[in-house]
């Protein structure tokens, strides 16, 4: 009974584990000059139901995504977000939280 | 960032809306945009003009087209076009035929725009509006994205339909989040421009 106690518990942690899981999504983006046109990049991004929050350095011209705890953005859906905004993807970096 | 008479490009983001009013005495134009792609916008758009003789206001359908864009690390430049039909109204015709084109080409850094654009209004009894503009503008400081950014333009419209033909006017523009607000006078009459315009 102990032992099933304890292996029901790990398997419950690690599945909250992955549940929990965010990432933190750096792209970098080319042609972002002005801010008030880059705000569609930001629009667009924050449309996606698992995006939390975006971050838009324009001197580092990168676009940080922190995704919802549990959700997931493909490189394929970034690259299509930020196309739609007008602009273009030099590179796409993740940092899981 | 910008297509003839509209502070900002009708084009926005796929999804995106447009509304781009500008004011200045002997003219109004107000557009509304949706952008269905990043590359077309369709928008219904109104114009004012007080000219040589006649006043008219023109009410037109309008299709715009992101025809070329350069992303580059630090500038960007795009080439866009419009085209729109609809009619006109005013003292000699109530229901005229009307249509509308223009071309427009910027470029742009972090500390510098420029633009020219083209742009015509044709409609029946050879009652016809040109404008020809050339913008150049520099920001006195580089403003990040959440910050105010503000810049000084010189502005010149030739327009050989209207009173003032050529018409200076430098002003300053500044933009906020989604919002661009533009606002100067002209050099020789003191005629004053404002204009704006909101992505959302």
């Amino acid at each position: 009974m102990k032992k099933w106690l304890i292996v029901s518990g790990f398997v419950v942690m690690s599945l909250f584990a992955q549940v929990a899981h965010a990432d933190q999504i750096s792209v970098a983006v080319k042609g972002m000059v002005c801010s008030f046109c880059a705000q569609g990049i930001k629009k667009t991004l924050l449309r996606k139901e698992g995006v939390e929050s975006v971050e838009v350095d324009l001197d580092k011209k990168i676009v940080t995504i922190t995704t919802r705890q549990g959700a997931s953005m493909p490189d394929s859906e970034v690259k299509e977000s930020i196309v739609d905004a007008g602009y273009e993807v030099l590179s796409i970096d993740r940092k899981g939280s | 960032m910008t297509v003839a008479s509209a502070v900002a490009n009708p084009v926005s983001f796929k999804g995106g809306y447009g509304v781009m009013p500008a004011y200045n005495k002997d003219w109004f134009d107000v557009q509304l945009n949706y952008s269905l792609t990043n590359r077309y916008a369709i928008g219904a758009s109104s114009f004012y003009r007080e000219g040589k003789g006649s006043t008219a206001e023109f009410g037109i359908a309008q299709f715009n087209y992101l025809m070329k864009r350069w992303n580059e690390l630090d500038s960007q430049a795009n080439v866009n076009a419009s085209v729109g039909f609809g009619g006109r109204h005013d003292s000699v015709k109530d229901g005229a035929v009307a249509a509308y084109a223009a071309l427009e080409a910027d470029y742009e850094t972090r500390r510098l725009y420029s633009q020219v654009s083209a742009e015509t209004l044709q409609s029946e009894d050879a009652v016809q509006f040109n404008r020809y503009r050339g913008r150049l503008g520099v920001a006195p400081y580089k403003a990040d994205f959440d910050e105010l950014n503000a810049w000084i333009v010189m502005q010149v419209d030739v327009m050989p339909e209207m009173d003032d033909a050529v018409r200076v006017t430098p002003m300053v523009r500044f933009f906020y989040d989604n919002v661009v607000i533009e606002a100067g006078a002209s050099l020789d009459e003191a005629t004053p421009f404002v204009a704006g315009a909101a992505h959302f």
